[in-house]
């Protein structure tokens, strides 16, 4: 599963934009390069969490500035529950 | 509420979103939901406070009051109130640029300038509008603000109203602040100007950052800085001009933003700068074009209450006595709390939904003080905010401090 294109993906679906992996890189910031405030973040993890059957708690959505920290949450996630499984 | 829930409501046609938040207010108010509580004035360190489903007015100790100086009570201040009300009315009649800006306005701005050796400065009805002000006077889409992620909310609003791009920053990280610069300079279009703005003693906590190394960063980078110091005046600096004073950075700041509703104790705030940044906001910024001047009684309150705090030193020597002491005094009983320096003294306790349970108690038991939970602040910070006057006597912290302590151990908290 390509958790980063999931995540630009739900990106666009929230804001109605159009980033691809050629437009953005993943040190790139949510708000100053994406304009995605920490409202508008809530719902985009909603989305993400919705897409891949993972729940992600509150205190580890905050303080995420990049799209390589949404991406390393998302994956840390995944793996656990590869793990558990 | 978690922030999935949130969302789930959000999403929920508007008259059911409706139907469900009221119902669940109705809820919470036959639960003894405690927001809303009616005082009945005056603003002191007792007042008289009923419930919304009550009839009854109770006397309380009161411990979350923004008024740290006692001056919205203060029989000097209510006389001089008086007196300009005899002088010079009340309402302003009209917007800054109409008729709504005075002699007595214009004195009070350049007064509040001076407070961090500004050349001048503007006056707004709140510290909302205040923020919005130079937001939206200062910056547009071609610019960048980088901001302290603990920020108002009024100042994240104006962000997206001026739809200038915008980064976040840990005060506590400001290494990491400095890397953010570097990146948005590098990246940038040529005469994009970075702004940036910090809390000087952050609401949350009461405690404050290292400012002077955040304003060396920001000269060294060319970026304009904007001083939020809503809890500072008043409450720190010998003086109580600040944390600018405080941290004996004043001049330092290329704006500070302020309110009059806190220490000062009455109503309104103000941005003060150079005459060139004040100039733009005061004829570019419509947060304070397009707003009714404040009234005269609101502007001989504000410029009393400077006067008492020029005069009466003591009255920010003793709101830290106070503090220090409460702070003692609640770690000798066993609390966890953050040692700030200004008048905000918060307590901690982790547990899910404890705050809310403790504070009911309390004020039922004749304490009033204010919680602060998700998502004001990060889960398991949840926390008990009490605000600490310069006028509180000693009985009356040991009778607060008891009362939190002998309820958290029997609520088995402590």
């Amino acid at each position: 599963m390509n958790v980063y294109a999931e995540v630009l993906s739900a990106i666009n679906e929230i804001k109605r934009t159009g980033f691809t992996v050629d437009t953005v890189e993943p040190d790139f910031y949510l708000g100053g390069d994406l304009g995605v405030d920490s409202r508008e973040m809530l719902e985009i993890w909603y989305e993400l969490e919705q897409r891949l059957s993972v729940r992600i708690a509150d205190s580890d959505k905050r303080d995420r500035y990049t799209l390589q920290d949404v991406v390393d949450v998302l994956s840390a996630q995944l793996n656990n529950r590869a793990l558990v499984a | 509420m978690d922030s999935r829930a949130l969302i789930e409501l959000e999403r929920k046609p508007f008259k059911e979103r409706l139907a469900h938040q009221y119902e669940t207010y109705v809820k919470e108010l036959e639960a003894g939901y405690m927001v809303g509580r009616q005082g009945f004035g005056p603003v002191d360190r007792r007042m008289k406070y009923k419930e919304l489903n009550s009839e009854v007015f109770n006397e309380v100790l009161v411990f979350g009051s923004n008024s740290y100086l006692g001056l919205s009570n203060d029989p000097y201040v209510k006389r001089k109130v008086i007196e300009a009300v005899e002088l010079y009315g009340i309402g302003s009649g009209g917007s800054p640029a109409f008729s709504g800006y005075t002699k007595q306005h214009r004195d009070l701005e350049l007064r509040l300038a001076k407070l961090a050796d500004h050349e001048d400065a503007v006056l707004l009805p709140g510290g909302y509008m205040a923020n919005l002000c130079w937001v939206s006077g200062l910056m547009n889409r071609n610019d960048v603000i980088v901001y302290d992620k603990n920020s108002h909310a009024s100042v994240i609003n104006a962000i997206k109203m001026a739809g200038v791009p915008f980064y976040t920053f840990d005060p506590d990280e400001l290494d990491g602040f400095e890397r953010i610069l570097e990146r948005i300079k590098s990246k940038a279009k040529p005469g994009a100007q970075i702004f940036s703005t910090v809390e000087g003693v952050r609401s949350v906590d009461g405690l404050i950052i290292d400012l002077k190394k955040y304003v060396e960063i920001c000269k060294r980078h060319d970026v304009i800085t904007i001083l939020d110091d809503a809890h500072g005046l008043g409450t720190v600096g010998r003086n109580g001009r600040g944390t600018l004073e405080h941290l004996d950075l004043l001049g330092q700041v290329d704006l500070r933003m302020s309110t009059c509703s806190k220490a000062i104790g009455a109503q309104g705030a103000f941005v003060s700068g150079s005459n060139e940044h004040i100039f733009l906001l005061r004829n570019f910024s419509y947060p304070y074009l397009f707003t009714s001047g404040l009234a005269q009684p609101t502007i001989a309150a504000i410029s009393a209450a400077l006067d008492v705090m020029e005069r009466e030193p003591q009255r920010i020597e003793n709101l830290h006595a106070n503090v220090r002491y409460i702070q003692d005094r609640l770690e000798a009983a066993g609390m966890r709390i953050a040692r700030g320096e200004s008048g905000i003294v918060p307590v901690f306790f982790g547990e899910d939904g404890a705050v809310r349970r403790l504070n009911k108690e309390l004020y039922r038991r004749g304490l009033f003080a204010n919680i602060m939970e998700y998502p004001m602040v990060p889960p398991g910070a949840e926390r008990l905010r009490l605000s600490v006057m310069a006028t509180h006597t000693r009985e009356e912290i040991d009778a607060a401090v008891d009362l939190i302590a002998s309820t958290a151990r029997e609520m088995g908290l402590l």
